[in-house]
C-alpha cells in the first residue's frame, strides 16, 4: 500500500475513455428547502462521468451537499430529473439503490455503543434480506473493508470512542463493505489530518482503479486537484464549469468560483498549489 | 484479525446463562406460593391433594407463562423503540401507548362497569389510538426532526389521556369503580387464567416474532434517516412496521396486566450492558431478561405478604432502583 503524504494527481488518461460516459445525469433540476425563499438549485444540469473521480468544488453553502443528496435520491427534485446509468432514480428499488450508490456522510451521530466492526457490517444491508442476519461471509467482507482503510485494529472498539478522523475512515469502510458502483462522499477530508487524508486519497485512487465512480464534495481546491480527474465548479447553486481537473483548477476559474483573487502555482512534479489573498 | 470469535464465545456463555435463568425462575415461580403454607409447594402433595394440583396447573402455570410473556413483550418493545428513536431513554409510555391504555381501561370501567374482556379490548383500542394520534400530530408539527416531533406529540397525547383518566376517576363510583381503576393502573396478573393467556397469544407472539426477526435490521434504523436510506433501507416504512409491532405487543400485554412500568426502560439497558448494543444480541437478551424479571417480580408480589402486592409497584420499585444503580456505575455511558 502506498501511503505517501505527498499525493500526486491521478491521470484521467490511464482510464479507458469509453468508461467516461455519464453514470449520473442531472437534467434541469430545481430544488429549494423553503418554498418562500429562492431555490438552492435552479435549472442545474450536470453529467457525472462513470469510472472516474469527480470533485464538486465550491464555497460553503453553494449547494454541493444538496446536489449530493439529490443524486443519492434522498431529496427529490422539484423540477427536472436525475438518472443513474440511464434509469430515472425514482424507478429504482431501494435495495438496488443501496447496491449501486453509497454515501459517506461528513459525520454521523451513533446513538448506541456499536463496535466498529458491527457498524461497518451495516454496510452489508443492501446485500441482505430484511429479515436476514449477516453470516460469516458478510463479517469477512466488513473486516476486509476495515483493512482497506487501515482500520482493522479498531474493529472491537466502540464507534463512539474513536476520533472524528478515525470515524470518517470507518464510515468510508462501511461504504466499501456496501460494494457500490458509485461512491458519494460529503466533505470526506473535513476531519482528517494530513496522514489520514493521504490514506483517503490512496483509497479513492484504488477504488477508481477498480472501476468505482467516486463523487466527492469539497471546498478545498487542493484536495480536488490532488484527488479528482474531473472537477465541477459550483457557485450559488450553479455549475460554472465542469471538465478535466487541469482545466478547472486555474487562477481565473477559482477566483470566479470563490469570489476572492486566487492563484494556482504548478510546482515541480506537476502538483498544483493554490494560494489566495484576503481582501484588505 | 478481530476478536469477534472470542467475544462471541463469552457472549454465547452469557446467553446460555440467561436462558437457564429464565427456566429456573419459571420453575421456581410455579412451585412458590402461599398454598398450603408460604413457600414451596411440597411435590408429594400434588398426587394427594387435588386442590394443590389445581392451583399449580390451573392458576400458577398460566399466570407464570403470562408473566414471562408480559416481560418479554415489554422489554423487547422497549429495546426496539429505543433503537427506532435512536434514544436510550425511550420506553413504550413515551408514544402515548401506556396512557392510552389506561384511559381505555378506566373508560370501560366507569362507563359500562364492564367485564374484564371489555376492559382489555378498550385498553388495547385506546393504546393503539394513543400511538395513532401521536403519530398523526407528529406529522403536523412544523419544526424539529422526526424523533423530536414524535416525542413531543407523544408527551402531549399522553398528558391529554392522563387528564382523561383523572376526570374518569373523579366521576367514578368510589365504592367499586375507583378501586377497579386504581388496581388496573397498578398492574397485576391475578386475573390471568388459561383463557386470558390464549387471548394474549395471537397478538403478542406474532408481534414479538417480527421484533425478533428484524433484530439486525433495527440497528440500521437506529442510524440517521439519510444514512439508513443510503444503505438501501426505506427508513419511514420499516420504522412504521417495527413501531406497529412494538405497540401491538405493549397494548396487548397492558390490556390484560395493567400498567407494568420500567420493564421497557431498565431491561434494554441491562441487555445492552451484559451483551452488546447490536440488536442481534440486545433483542433476544431483552426477551429473556424481561421474562425472568417480570416472572420474579410477580412471584414475589403474590407470595411475600398475605395480600398481593400489585406487579406494577414491584417492577417500578426494582426497575427504578436498578436503573439508578446502573447509571451510577463507572464506565456507564448514555449518548445524547
Amino acid at each position: 500500500m502506498n501511503r505517501t503524504s505527498e499525493p500526486t494527481a491521478p491521470s484521467a488518461s490511464t482510464h479507458d475513455p469509453s468508461s467516461t460516459s455519464p453514470i449520473i445525469s442531472v437534467n434541469h433540476v430545481r430544488f429549494g428547502y423553503d418554498a418562500a425563499a429562492a431555490p438552492v438549485l435552479r435549472d442545474l444540469c450536470l453529467d457525472l462521468p462513470g469510472g472516474v473521480v469527480t470533485a464538486l468544488l465550491g464555497p460553503n453553502g453553494c449547494g454541493k451537499t444538496t446536489l449530493l443528496n439529490l443524486c443519492l435520491g434522498w431529496l427529490q427534485p422539484q423540477a427536472g430529473s436525475i438518472s443513474l446509468g440511464g434509469r430515472p432514480l425514482t424507478g429504482i428499488a431501494r435495495r438496488d439503490m443501496g447496491r449501486a450508490l453509497s454515501l459517506v456522510p461528513q459525520d454521523e451521530h451513533v446513538p448506541f455503543e456499536y463496535s466498529v466492526l458491527e457498524y461497518v457490517l451495516l454496510g452489508r444491508a443492501p446485500h441482505l434480506g430484511t429479515l436476514q442476519i449477516p453470516d460469516r461471509s458478510h463479517v469477512r467482507a466488513a473486516e476486509q473493508a476495515l483493512e482497506a482503510v487501515g482500520a482493522l485494529e479498531w474493529a472491537d472498539r466502540s464507534v463512539n470512542t474513536i476520533s472524528a478522523g478515525e470515524k470518517q475512515l470507518v464510515m468510508a469502510a462501511r461504504s466499501l463493505a456496501q460494494e457500490p458502483s458509485v461512491l458519494l462522499m460529503d466533505e470526506p477530508s473535513s476531519h482528517l489530518d494530513p496522514a489520514n487524508t493521504a490514506r483517503l486519497l490512496d483509497l479513492i485512487r484504488r477504488l477508481s482503479a477498480r472501476g468505482v465512480t467516486v463523487v466527492f464534495t469539497t471546498h478545498d481546491p487542493g484536495l480536488a486537484a490532488a484527488a479528482a480527474h474531473t472537477v465541477a465548479l459550483m457557485r450559488a447553486g450553479e455549475i460554472l464549469f465542469c471538465g478535466p481537473a487541469d482545466d478547472a483548477i486555474t487562477s481565473e476559474r477559482l477566483s470566479a468560483t470563490y469570489g476572492v483573487p486566487m492563484e494556482v502555482h504548478v510546482v515541480p512534479g506537476g502538483r498544483r498549489l493554490v494560494t489566495w489573498q484576503t481582501r484588505s | 484479525m478481530s476478536q469477534d470469535s472470542n467475544g462471541a464465545f463469552s457472549l454465547r456463555r452469557r446467553a446460555a446463562l440467561v436462558a437457564g435463568a429464565v427456566v429456573v425462575v419459571a420453575v421456581l415461580a410455579v412451585l412458590i406460593g402461599r398454598y398450603p403454607r408460604p413457600g414451596f409447594i411440597p411435590l408429594q402433595d400434588l398426587g394427594r391433594d387435588p386442590l394443590a394440583a389445581r392451583i399449580l396447573f390451573g392458576l400458577r402455570l398460566p399466570r407464570v407463562l403470562a408473566a414471562l410473556l408480559v416481560g418479554a413483550a415489554l422489554a423487547a418493545s422497549g429495546t426496539v423503540l429505543q433503537m427506532l428513536f435512536a434514544n436510550p431513554l425511550v420506553e413504550p409510555g413515551l408514544v402515548g401507548v401506556t396512557q392510552g391504555a389506561a384511559f381505555g381501561a378506566a373508560l370501560a370501567i366507569v362507563a359500562f362497569s364492564a367485564p374484564p374482556i371489555v376492559v382489555q379490548l378498550s385498553a388495547a383500542f385506546f393504546a393503539a389510538a394513543g400511538l395513532g394520534v401521536s403519530y398523526h400530530v407528529a406529522r403536523k408539527i412544523r419544526f424539529g426532526g422526526w424523533v423530536l416531533r414524535l416525542v413531543l406529540s407523544g408527551i402531549a397525547v399522553s398528558a391529554i389521556f392522563s387528564a382523561g383518566v383523572g376526570m374518569l376517576k373523579y366521576v367514578a363510583d368510589p365504592m367499586d369503580q375507583l378501586p377497579a381503576i386504581t388496581f388496573w393502573m397498578l398492574g397485576g396478573l391475578w386475573a390471568i387464567g388459561w383463557r386470558e393467556l390464549l387471548y394474549l397469544l395471537p397478538t403478542v407472539l406474532p408481534a414479538l416474532a417480527v421484533l425478533f426477526a428484524m433484530r439486525w435490521r433495527a440497528n440500521l434504523l437506529s442510524l440517521n434517516d439519510r444514512v439508513a436510506f443510503s444503505l438501501g433501507a426505506a427508513p419511514g416504512r420499516e420504522r412504521l412496521v417495527l413501531l406497529a409491532c412494538a405497540t401491538v405487543a405493549t397494548a396487548a400485554v397492558t390490556s390484560v396486566a395493567g400498567i407494568v412500568g420500567w420493564v421497557g426502560l431498565l431491561i434494554p439497558h441491562i441487555a445492552r450492558r451484559l451483551f452488546r448494543a447490536d440488536g442481534r444480541w440486545s433483542v433476544p437478551a431483552s426477551i429473556g431478561l424481561g421474562a425472568a424479571f417480570v416472572a420474579a417480580c410477580d412471584t414475589i408480589g403474590r407470595s411475600l405478604l398475605p395480600g398481593e402486592i400489585p406487579l406494577g409497584i414491584l417492577t417500578s420499585l426494582f426497575g427504578a432502583a436498578g436503573f439508578v444503580i446502573l447509571l451510577a456505575r463507572p464506565g456507564f455511558r448514555i449518548e445524547r
